[in-house]
């Protein structure tokens, strides 16, 4: 009987111990929040991008840290509000709380200068359209026709054959003096023979 | 007479002999912090072609290409530079607001700067990565550049003393053996070297073109792995000449902070 009990509390513990790393992963977790018109968007991350789902938003005046009000975040960790009228009026600045419980908590101050957008929002605007640069990869082109797939193939293994080679080549090449190491030497010998020519001369003044 | 030509030529031969030691050129992207917070939401961004430790610059014409690069979309910021002055040389410089959280990768293609002492082009390919409002994702992704850094170490919020590794890809593809030079900004200049030896420390990479260096104090570093192009490029003579292209990446290390 004893025994099973025994047997019972180490299931028990051993259990105990299972959750417990759950529990303690160090994932901090962020918070950011925007305005868009008169939409509070905000997005949350724990630490290597998973997403917090249903996890409880607090939005407090920042100066009283009164709760305005509560919201949700989605699967996405994304979450979405309309700007309080009473934060409009009274030019409240906001803070964002998410709270994933477990201790983890992460906060964002939006000040009222930024969700009223006073100008701010303007130069956004511009910057949102510079241009895109086609990018300059080389790796993910798409593959076309297969003349090209059979060009990339061999070209892949023309890379892997001549490769011993082109380093051997890159070495032979990088032997040799160059013309600034000549220059540099022939200064040195030229400096050397200047101080002992120096030496020299003044002790034969003395004589 | 005779005393004063012997004196000259002393001076020279000794300027000639200092001229020789190889100094390492840097293609410089320094951002005023690498990681952006509430309190601070935009950086400012320096350009530079220089030689970090020793604080000598060159001048930089305006680059052929400057643009940030997140989650794999480019915004170019070329229109953005405006010329400064770094070490007493042209240099540019710009201010970027971040808006969104995420990790910001910087880069600069620099015209070929052609060297005269090494009879060669130089074109350094300068990158250094930015984290914004604690996004910490697309650290470890290549730009995409004809050849670059790939770090391994994440590369902010780290402390001196850390080992920093990277990866070094010419095409994407990495380099074997590969050498990269490292070198200490030595932004306040109260910095001196043992020796010459010690402005530009060297590391090589091993068959997979990984590298590790540790950086024995806080600020900024620069790692330039420097390969010759398959391709020549015209001196200002109009000769085809060789180039050297340099991915250079800089990172920072921080110092602990008292309580």
């Amino acid at each position: 009987m004893s025994i099973l009990k025994k047997c019972i509390t180490l299931c028990l513990l051993a259990s105990v111990f299972c959750f417990l790393p759950s529990v303690s992963q160090a994932h901090k977790v962020r918070i950011f929040a925007y305005a868009e018109g008169n939409t509070i968007i905000g997005e949350t991350a724990f630490s290597g991008g998973r997403a917090p789902k249903g996890s409880e938003i607090i939005v407090q005046d920042a100066a009283s840290a009164r709760t305005l009000l509560t919201s949700r975040t989605d699967d996405q960790g994304e979450f979405r509000f309309p700007i309080p009228e009473e934060a409009r009026h009274g030019h409240l600045d906001l803070r964002i709380i998410i709270n994933v419980g477990e201790g983890h908590r992460g906060e964002w101050l939006l000040e009222a200068a930024e969700y009223l957008g006073d100008g701010e929002s303007e130069s956004e605007s511009t910057s949102d359209q510079l241009t895109e640069v086609a990018p300059a990869s080389m790796t993910t082109k798409p593959i076309s026709t297969n003349e090209e797939l059979i060009r990339r193939v061999v070209e892949e293994a023309m890379d892997k054959k001549l490769s011993p080679i082109k380093r051997l080549l890159a070495q032979s090449q990088d032997k040799g003096p160059s013309l600034q190491d000549i220059l540099g030497g022939i200064g040195y010998i030229l400096g050397l023979a200047g101080i002992i020519a120096y030496i020299k001369s003044t002790k034969g003044e003395k004589k | 007479m005779i005393r004063k030509m012997i004196m000259t030529s002393c001076v020279a031969g000794l300027l000639l002999g200092t001229a020789s030691q190889a100094m390492a050129h840097f293609g410089m992207v320094i951002p005023s912090d690498n990681i952006v917070t509430q309190q601070k939401k935009s950086v400012e961004l320096s350009l530079s072609f220089s030689h970090p430790f020793e604080l000598i610059g060159m001048d930089l014409n305006k680059p052929k290409k400057f643009y940030v690069s997140k989650d794999g979309k480019q915004t170019d910021l070329l229109g953005s530079l405006k010329e400064i002055k770094v070490m007493d040389h042209k240099a540019w410089q710009t201010n970027y607001r971040v808006k969104r959280p995420g990790v910001y990768h910087f880069a600069m293609v620099p015209k070929p700067y052609w060297e005269p002492a090494e009879d060669l082009s130089i074109i350094h390919y300068t990158k250094t990565i930015v984290a914004a409002f604690g996004a910490d994702e697309g650290w470890d992704e290549p730009m995409g550049l004809p050849t670059e850094i790939v770090p391994l170490l994440r590369p902010f919020g780290n402390y001196a003393g850390n080992s920093f590794s990277g990866k070094v890809l010419m095409n994407g593809k990495p380099v074997p053996n590969a050498e990269v030079e490292v070198e200490l900004y030595n932004q306040d200049g109260s910095l001196a070297a043992p020796s010459d030896y010690h402005v530009t420390q060297v590391v090589k990479a091993d068959a997979n073109g990984i590298f590790t260096f540790t950086c024995p104090r806080g600020g900024w570093w620069g790692f330039s792995a420097l390969n010759e192009a398959d391709y020549t490029l015209k001196n200002p003579k109009g000769e085809a000449k060789a180039v050297e292209l340099g991915a250079v990446l800089w990172i920072y290390m921080d110092e602990y902070q008292a309580k």
